[in-house]
């Protein structure tokens, strides 16, 4: 039965899959100065079982713990041999998380037989998590985003995969915490604020890619107008025809409905600490 | 002594003497034969004759410590010498088009000619390592990192990164002084009539100075890692970032006058991260501390009102904004975790305390010195303030609790509780009134009140959710979870809310051609009553505040449907796609938002024809609506009974392809890609009172991106890559079409806006690069 009987050692097993030997050998788990690692304990069996029955049956199938995503292996057996180990850091928060209740092996998005970080599926982190992630792979070509495509941010930047106790898997306590990251000028707290600000960015903005300058998720002044709705000039139609008015819309549009819209005049839009900064104008 | 192999493959030396005394180590057993039951957690070295045949058993680590401590240490690992890998590669290209463009080089660098790559790896064989890379050196955009430590006891890391940031190439500008905390015109002051704004802005627009807007972060980091305690490990992080440069800005003088400019950047930002970890099964803890320190090194910015040389009440000569405040935070968190509980049940618990700390000295309301405070104070003088300092400050707290367990073979089980709190506790200050704009000393309007002060906000979220998953037959499962959330804030329009959140999915890999998963989720969210007037008791009485209506603080209903398939129809080939539809519905909202829907469908499929020869296909189709309604003034008719609607559509079609092929097995790859990204947005309004103007071209955008490399491996150590990239970016909008610098109307009158031209530019680019590799 599969994980039960005597240990053949990895030569043996590199015997009929050198290809595989090979590629193990070149990743972390093969360092057997470390006593963490699959390397300084059976090799190849620590994560696939002892392999004496498998090679006795001559690769009967059944014989030995097959990890790779399309195998019939349940996934929680698949899971077992990394999830011995894996048990802190990153993978803290593995059990109950989204990804863990969506049924994912961990060799889903890992293969420790490639040669690339962080024992990845494919070249890059980007690659594993568009393979699901398909919107956001569309999203990427947007105008507005994030250095993603440069390869100078990645999906890790600001999610944690494996569990978190933030919503969408962000890696932080709260989803405003990672923003505020990189973006620690817009943190505060400000004397006035802008409430979005204060309860979540995503009010406003959407990370992945938007047609929109800043990464916006709405064409402004249409955006703010969400909820400056009522009463007043943030709620003025700036979308008066040109031939109504009897002048280019730019111009009938006044300084709010062109170009940045409110941003024109609203520079401060994530708080302001100026006495005088209460519309968010200074 | 006799030469003994390690299950690990090493061989090591051992002399009779030291099997004596391994026999006595903790941990380590003489064994003459193998248990039949297979091991788990230990390890055997079998030992030769001349040791008296038999097997030492004990755990790996038992094992390691013990041949240590018995002196096992001219071993093979410790002769073998230390070895260098890794390889170099440099990198020249010739770039042909818009290449000094900032759209094109938004984040990357395409000027620089030459650059190059490296990794480099010392090792001792499994003993210590040292790694440096370094990638794109040379360019704008380089990154380093060195990485070196013993395995398994200490990992030491470095790093160094660029990145660039860029707005605009060539932006006109009517000031000098970009990049400081002050902006002087380009040309005298002048008192300006009003009507003579055009002429003026006209005249400044003759001398205007082209200028590159850009940011630039350099960010050193440094980390420890000790994993020599197993399984007590800690993780030291130290983290500097400048930033550097300039971004589009704009200062205003009232609802004229939009004049951009640019905001000078000079941040620091300081992090400290502490992590201490303990994971032996069953048990878990961590401990964790982060610290963040922004430094804003421009205090203030100043500038030049064009149209006025002397302060006057009304008319300011400059406008000064209050940048970024310093400021910094402190985050403290534990978490546990223990996983034998009956039932195959799995508890962990986390608790978070941070503390968000502003305390910048207030500048004075205004630079214009003809304004006077209601005690005729000078409005321009510190001293006219009732503070100095913001003093503001606010905690967070989370908790949370997460049960996760399998109590029958069929079934798993989850329940979360999560709480968060956001308790804002900065000063509230009084203020006498505010300068608006630096035209008008504006004071208290709403009845009775003397002064106008802030309100800070304070919100809780309380989460409980529950989801049970059922094994329903083979290879598929049923997943039903229900959320409730409840949230609470204070100085705001809406005291408590009440989401819902039901949801179902079913996932099956039945069927060994096809995985699919459908998943629906409704959210339900109910709002106390708005309170319209909560702004009032920050004193003033502002039409516009008490009365708008926050969508993210009204009723919704939210519905989610997903579908996700992945099929195998023949064995090299793959077929994936999903489909989801989404729609957020505020129909109890009399204003606002009240519809924000979407499709969107993707279809993804590989084909493997050989071991050499590789296609990949993607084709994703969104679409994007939603509706509004606001209240009806209009400029020039504010009384007209003019509700309007707006209906807000984007359209956005990405194809992608691509071809990997071994041409020549083992030496001769070729790898071609493209993509192909097209969005078209439209705005239409409907209202009684006047004729509206639909906008058919809204941030309208066409990106091509084709990427071609043949690469060619001369030797085992050489590598050599020729390659080609075209990009090709259009973009469209009708806000920026008809004017450069100066928005005019027919008759030539100007609002008083200058704009620098800082929206998205187009581009097309050719890039052709040669990169020798050289592999060791």
């Amino acid at each position: 039965a599969k994980g039960d009987g005597i240990y053949v050692g990895s030569e043996t097993c590199m015997e009929c899959h050198d290809e595989w030997y090979e590629s193990y050998m070149k990743n972390y788990h093969a360092v057997k100065g470390d006593p963490r690692t699959p390397g300084a304990h059976q090799g190849c069996e620590s994560c696939h079982g002892p392999g004496a029955a498998h090679v006795e049956s001559e690769g009967e199938e059944g014989t030995i713990l097959v990890l790779n995503p399309k195998s019939d292996t349940p996934v929680w057996e698949k899971n077992r041999p990394c999830l011995g180990c894996h048990t802190k850091g990153k993978v803290a928060l593995w059990h109950g998380s989204t990804h863990e209740q969506r049924g994912l092996a961990c060799s889903n998005c890992h293969n420790p037989h490639q040669e690339y970080p962080k024992g990845f599926s494919e070249p890059t982190e980007t690659e594993v998590c568009t393979q699901c992630h398909k919107r956001i792979k569309a999203e990427l070509l947007r105008q507005s985003r994030h250095p993603i495509r440069e390869g100078k941010m990645k999906c890790s930047d600001c999610h944690n995969s494996h569990g978190t106790i933030a919503d969408k898997l962000v890696d932080g306590q709260y989803s405003n915490l990672k923003c505020f990251e990189c973006h620690a000028n817009v943190r505060g707290p400000y004397l006035w604020e802008h409430p979005p600000v204060v309860e979540d960015c995503l009010t406003c903005h959407t990370p992945h890619g938007s047609p929109r300058t800043s990464l916006l998720k709405a064409k402004m002044p249409y955006l703010c107008q969400r909820c400056h709705s009522n009463v007043g000039h943030p709620s003025q139609l700036q979308a008066r025809s040109s031939s109504e008015s009897g002048q280019s819309v730019y111009v009938a549009l006044n300084n709010r409905g062109f170009y940045r819209a409110c941003l024109n005049c609203h520079v401060q839009i994530h708080g302001s600490n100026h006495p005088s900064g209460k519309s968010l104008m200074r | 002594a006799a030469t003994v192999r390690l299950p690990s493959g090493e061989r090591v030396k051992i002399s009779p003497e030291q099997v004596e005394k391994l026999k006595k180590q903790p941990g380590i057993y003489l064994i003459k034969h193998p248990p039949a039951g297979g091991l788990r957690h230990v390890i055997l070295i079998p030992l030769p004759k001349e040791l008296g045949d038999g097997f030492l058993l004990g755990t790996p680590k038992d094992v390691s410590a013990a041949l240590d401590a018995v002196g096992v240490t001219g071993t093979d690992r410790q002769r073998v010498p230390g070895t260098f890998s890794g390889e170099i590669g440099v990198t020249g290209r010739i770039t042909d088009g818009e290449d000094d463009s900032a759209e094109a080089q938004e984040y990357r660098d395409l000027e620089t000619p030459v650059y190059g790559d490296l990794k480099v790896k010392y090792e001792k064989q499994d003993q210590y390592f040292l790694e440096v890379t370094g990638k794109n050196i040379g360019r704008d955009d380089q990154h380093y990192t060195a990485a070196g430590g013993r395995y398994g006891k200490f990992k030491i890391e470095a790093s160094y990164d660029e990145l660039t940031h860029r707005f605009a190439d060539d932006a006109e500008t009517i000031y000098s002084g970009n990049g400081s905390d002050n902006l002087s015109l380009r040309g005298p002051a002048q008192d300006v009539p009003f009507a003579d704004r055009a002429n003026r802005l006209n005249a400044l627009s003759a001398n205007a100075k082209s200028v590159d807007i850009e940011l630039e972060r350099k960010k050193v980091e440094l980390s420890a890692e000790v994993s020599a305690y197993d399984p007590l490990n800690f993780r030291v992080e130290l983290g500097r970032e400048h930033k550097d440069g300039t971004r589009p800005f704009f200062g205003s003088f009232g609802l004229d006058d939009a004049v951009e400019i640019t905001e000078p950047i000079d941040y620091d930002t300081t992090e400290v991260k502490f992590i201490g970890e303990y994971a032996k099964k069953p048990f878990y803890f961590n401990l964790s501390y982060y610290f963040s320190l922004f430094e804003n090194n421009t205090d203030t910015l100043t500038w030049d009102n064009p149209f006025r040389a002397t302060d006057a009440v009304g008319q300011p000569s400059k406008g000064r904004i209050d940048l970024a405040p310093d400021n910094h935070y402190h985050n403290i968190s534990l978490a546990g975790s223990y996983m034998n509980l009956p039932l195959k049940t799995r508890i962990s618990a986390n608790g978070a305390w941070g503390w968000m700390i502003q305390d910048d000295d207030l500048v004075p309301y205004t630079t214009n010195t003809a304004l006077t405070t209601p005690t005729g104070d000078d409005a321009s003088d510190p001293n006219s303030l009732p503070e100095k300092k913001t003093d503001a400050e606010v905690r967070t707290s989370i908790y949370q609790v997460l049960l996760t367990s399998r109590p029958l073979q069929f079934m798993r089980a989850k329940g979360k509780f999560r709480y968060f709190d956001y308790d804002n506790n900065s000063k509230q200050i009084d203020f006498p009134g505010f300068v608006d704009a630096d035209d008008f000393f504006t004071t208290p309007d709403a009845p009775g009140a003397t002064s106008i002060k802030n309100l800070p906000k304070s919100y809780d979220k309380s989460t409980a959710t529950a989801d049970l998953g059922f094994d329903l037959f083979e290879k598929t499962t049923l997943t039903l979870g229900y959320t409730y959330e409840q949230t609470t804030r204070t100085n705001s329009e809406v005291d408590k809310q009440e989401d819902q959140i039901f949801s179902g999915a079913i996932d099956s890999s039945f069927f060994t051609w096809a995985d699919f998963r459908v998943s629906y989720q409704r959210t339900q969210r109910d709002i106390s009553d708005y309170d319209f007037d909560v702004y009032l008791e920050g004193g003033e009485d502002l039409q516009q505040l008490p009365d708008l209506r926050k969508y993210t603080q009204a009723d919704m209903t939210r519905d989610r449907v997903q579908f996700n398939a992945t099929v195998y129809p023949l064995d090299p080939v793959v077929v994936s796609g999903s489909f989801t539809y989404g729609n957020d519905d505020f129909d109890d909202s009399p204003y606002g938002l009240l519809e924000d829907k979407h499709y969107i469908f993707t279809l993804e499929a590989d084909y493997a024809a050989s071991d050499r020869l590789n296609f990949h296909t993607f084709y994703s189709f969104e679409y994007y609506k939603n509706r509004q309604k606001d209240f009806g003034e209009v400029p020039s008719a504010p009384l007209v009974d003019a509700d309007w609607f707006s209906r807000s559509e984007d359209l956005i079609n990405t194809v992608g392809a691509g071809v990997q092929a071994a041409l020549i097995p083992e030496k001769l790859d070729l790898d071609i890609s493209y993509s192909f990204s097209k969005v078209d947005g439209k705005l239409e309004f409907f209202t009684p009172a006047v004729n509206t103007e639909d906008f058919d071209t809204v941030d309208e955008t066409r990106l091509h991106i084709l990427d071609s490399k043949l690469r060619y491996r001369a030797s085992k150590h050489w590598t050599v890559t020729l390659g080609h990239v075209w990009e090709k970016f259009d973009y469209d909008d009708y806000n920026r079409d008809g004017f450069t610098n100066v928005p005019l109307d027919s008759g030539g009158a100007s609002n008083g806006a200058y704009l620098m031209g800082t929206l998205p530019e187009d581009y097309e680019v050719n890039v052709v690069y040669l990169r020798v590799t050289y592999r060791f």
